[in-house]
């Protein structure tokens, strides 16, 4: 899940403006937050919706056998964390997540440059790229377990990369579309070379969209890394829920659900940091830097 | 060039696309990649006669079902995370940790908590659905212009009024985009769902295809989820251009002052 809406480089492009007002407005009422009101009481409401889910589970309210108490589950996320195992499945769903989503970049970033470098490409490819991208990369596991079997980490990284890939292309592809005619012109007239245009000028502009799209993608190839292996088993961590879903400990199950929403999260934290660090210079970052 | 002619131009690779599949696929002998002509017929067979009511409507059912209660439970949430910052920052720490679950990791818990069938389909997809609808609603209400907001109290707007020809309107850009994002998320609820736990669907059919070796058809469940996909988002398409035409106006008046 976690998906983004593309914030700012959609492909809408009128509505960046739209959304830039809405992040300064939010930062600006940041400002003037106590710490009790940015951090305690959504702490206390956290501790209290536990609290509650504790009391009805152990009242017997809700049933305790599809729903076991908070402090169950607790428990088992700390004895599950100390096996070996769970760290290796984790592992191998992340290491098969980067290899995929490492080549989707090394395929995605350029071909997004050339089909959006030239009007005619951007036409002619534009239309299918967005119907592809309808279609859920989630479909080709079938054909992907034929081809690649499930012992190994290719699978999962081979969805990865089906997943990643078109979000990157269509974002670097709009991003070069989206460039502004007035700087370019000023670049030509100070006789920048083709390079110095592209590397000075047509990447940096590009820049935000492709961020977008990785974001995007790196969320998406998450989901089917994690699909690959909860489906066809292998090494990852879907097979660990599932494995823990057969042997009926729905403690287990939670718990697990949680150590997958944890890595999702780290990911989710991660992108955004590499995206303000490398895009702190962007009008839409600017003011969550200063 | 003219509207007409781009959109012209746009079919080109796709033709191209699916001529080059026909043509090479035809003296093809390898199992894994069989003729175009042999996966149509498939496709012609099974979802016009003899899998159209077992899988195919199910999965379009569960599709729909869950898609309007992801979208009205992400729009409430979202206006009200919207409006209220207080609320927003009490419930972000959970919802941000929900929506960072990989949705195929929600599969076994709707096992659990609904057993198989239609109930849990539908909570997995709602769930999909839900999480870029909130987002994106929380942040257009949030980005709504406050001058709207103030001309509207003044001119003695009851809350109601404000909140229907106001806010949501002003949001309904922001809100769309999300559904875009939430319709391809929905998708994939669905054949995901259908591939862990179902006996019938869309999924389920191309798994058990592929298990039991029926490459042909799955190769048209392949396509029939790919067309799937594609009405989807013409379908979106539309109602956008409806719901939104005012605001294309605007966009368009706009742009042409920023061009100028």
């Amino acid at each position: 899940m976690g998906s983004d809406v593309p914030v700012h480089g959609s492909s809408q492009k009128a509505e960046a403006p739209l959304v830039t007002g809405g992040t300064q407005r939010i930062s600006r009422s940041r400002a003037g937050l106590t710490w009790w009101q940015r951090f305690g009481e959504p702490a206390l409401v956290v501790l209290c919706v536990i609290g509650g889910w504790e009391l009805l589970t152990r009242t017997g309210v809700l049933p305790a056998q599809d729903l076991p108490p908070a402090t169950v589950i607790g428990a088992a996320f700390i004895g599950d964390i100390q096996q070996l195992r769970v760290w290796e499945a984790l592992g191998a769903t992340l290491a098969s997540w980067a290899i995929g989503l490492a080549a989707s970049i090394i395929v995605g970033i350029p071909a997004g440059l050339l089909l959006g470098s030239s009007r005619l490409s951007y036409l002619l490819f534009q239309p299918s790229l967005e119907f592809i991208r309808t279609i859920p990369s989630i479909a080709a596991l079938p054909l992907l377990i034929l081809l690649l079997g499930t012992r190994g980490l290719e699978l999962a990284a081979a969805m990865t990369f089906l997943g990643a890939v078109w979000p990157i292309v269509i974002q670097t592809m709009y991003g070069v579309r989206d460039l502004d005619p007035t700087t370019m012109d000023a670049g030509r007239a100070y006789g920048l070379s083709r390079l110095q245009l592209f590397t000075r000028i047509v990447l940096p502009s590009a820049l935000p969209y492709i961020a977008t799209g990785l974001r995007l993608g790196a969320v998406v190839g998450l989901l089917l890394s994690v699909a690959a292996s909860l489906i066809a088993g292998g090494k990852g961590i879907g097979f660990l829920i599932v494995n823990a879903s057969f042997s009926g400990v729905p403690e287990l199950v939670y718990a697990r659900i949680v150590l997958t929403g944890i890595m999702g999260l780290g990911v989710t934290l991660t992108l955004v940091a590499i995206e303000s660090r490398l895009l702190f210079w962007h009008a839409s970052h600017r003011r969550a830097v200063t | 060039m003219t509207r007409l002619g781009q959109a012209g131009i746009g079919i080109v690779v796709p033709v191209v696309f699916f001529s080059l599949w026909w043509v090479l696929s035809e003296g093809s002998t390898s199992p894994y990649f069989p003729p175009l002509r042999r996966t149509l017929a498939a496709f012609l067979e099974i979802w016009f006669f003899s899998r159209f009511f077992t899988d195919l409507l199910p999965s379009v059912g569960h599709f729909l079902s869950g898609l309007a209660i992801g979208v009205v439970a992400g729009v409430v949430v979202g206006t009200l995370m919207g409006l209220l910052p207080r609320f927003s920052r009490d419930v972000s720490p959970m919802t941000e940790f929900v929506r960072a679950i990989p949705t195929a990791a929600l599969v076994p818990l709707g096992l659990i908590l609904f057993g198989t069938g239609f109930v849990m389909e539908t909570f997995l997809i709602s769930l999909a659905v839900f999480f870029p609808i909130l987002v994106s609603t929380t942040a257009g209400v949030r980005g709504v212009d406050p001058v709207y907001l103030e001309v509207a109290r003044s001119y003695g707007l009851s809350f109601a009024d404000r909140l229907w020809h106001v806010i949501i309107p002003a949001a309904a850009p922001q809100i769309l985009a999300g559904c875009r994002v939430a319709i391809a998320f929905g998708l994939a609820a669905t054949v995901i769902a259908n591939m862990v736990a179902s006996g019938s669907g869309l999924g389920f059919f191309i798994v058990d295809a592929q298990t039991s070796f029926r490459l042909p058809d799955m190769w048209a469940g392949l396509i029939m989820i790919g067309l799937l996909g594609y009405l989807a988002n013409t379908a979106f398409v539309l109602v956008e251009h409806r719901l939104l035409g005012w605001h294309r106006g605007w966009r368009g008046a706009t742009q042409a002052a920023r061009a100028a």
